[in-house]
């Protein structure tokens, strides 16, 4: 069971871009901003600049493996997909997220 | 990525830069490109790619600052890592550290001695004249004769000669 510290915007943004990529497959960084935003409807619209950092940190983690690609419109892109351990840690963050929305809930039920 | 890859990375900081660049320039132009097919025109269509993007100076830097610092904090738990599996073999440690002082102490020990006598300059003023003739002498023995080259003349002078041999030295 983890403490959750102020970490929680970190770590959601991890959550988001894993299960993007475990469902999608191979996305560029502007596809997953993209897809996050059309699947939420618009209401997580996140600064597109703070997915970059993440996702270069998701990969040194090796919770993601980058490649270089031809986009849709041949421009060069750099593509990102989920590894095994990426798997995993999605595994976790999600009972992690689980659990943090259950206490907020509880909290605001019964405090 | 391998720790190899982390390591590299400490090196290819420019081709690095260069990607993150090119990365971040793909997402803000196909941003443009997408407001431009709905309808904004270039200069509004640019303006919202950026504004949405956030400050892009800063975001190319943390995502810079990941790249490297992840590199400098794993060397710190590789290292850890090591000694521990070194404690856990105990007599593979010995026998490396012997060996290594071992090395060490032959070299120190070499290089003392040549520093002594090769590289400490002779207490002359022009140690260049001194000259040391050596030579085998029809007794069997060995003559060593010492003198100095005079840097006039060109003559010598001899200073000191000694014979090595069986025979009775002569007189």
């Amino acid at each position: 069971m983890r403490t959750h510290t102020n970490d929680r915007l970190k770590g959601t943004l991890d959550l988001l871009v894993l299960k993007t990529l475990a469902s999608q497959g191979r996305m560029h960084g502007y596809a997953i901003t993209l897809r996050i935003e059309q699947i939420s409807e618009n209401v997580l619209r996140l600064e597109e600049g703070s997915l970059y950092p993440a996702v270069h940190r998701m990969t040194q983690a090796g919770w993601l493996k980058s490649e270089w690609g031809l986009s849709e419109s041949n421009r060069r892109a750099r593509y990102y997909s989920i590894t095994a351990a990426g798997r995993k840690q999605l595994e976790e963050e999600s009972q992690d997220w689980a659990q943090l929305t259950e206490a907020v809930a509880r909290v605001l039920k019964l405090a | 990525m391998g720790c190899l890859n982390r390591f590299s990375n400490m090196f290819r900081r420019d081709k690095m830069n260069e990607e993150l660049e090119e990365e971040l320039q793909f997402h803000l132009e196909a941003r443009r490109r997408d407001n431009r097919n709905a309808g904004m025109n270039e200069e509004a269509a640019r303006h919202d790619a950026t504004r949405r993007f956030g400050n892009t100076t800063l975001a190319k830097e943390r995502a810079h600052e990941v790249n490297i610092v992840m590199g400098i904090e794993t060397i710190g738990r590789d290292l850890r890592y090591a000694l521990r599996s070194l404690r856990k073999s105990p007599g593979f440690t010995v026998v490396a550290i012997l060996t290594l002082a071992l090395g060490f102490g032959a070299n120190i020990a070499v290089f003392m001695v040549v520093n002594g006598v090769l590289f400490r300059p002779l207490p002359f003023p022009d140690p260049g004249r001194l000259f040391l003739i050596s030579y085998q002498s029809r007794e069997g023995g060995w003559v060593f004769s010492t003198g100095i080259i005079s840097n006039t003349s060109g003559t010598f002078r001899r200073l000191n000669r000694l014979q090595l041999s069986t025979k009775t030295p002569p007189l």
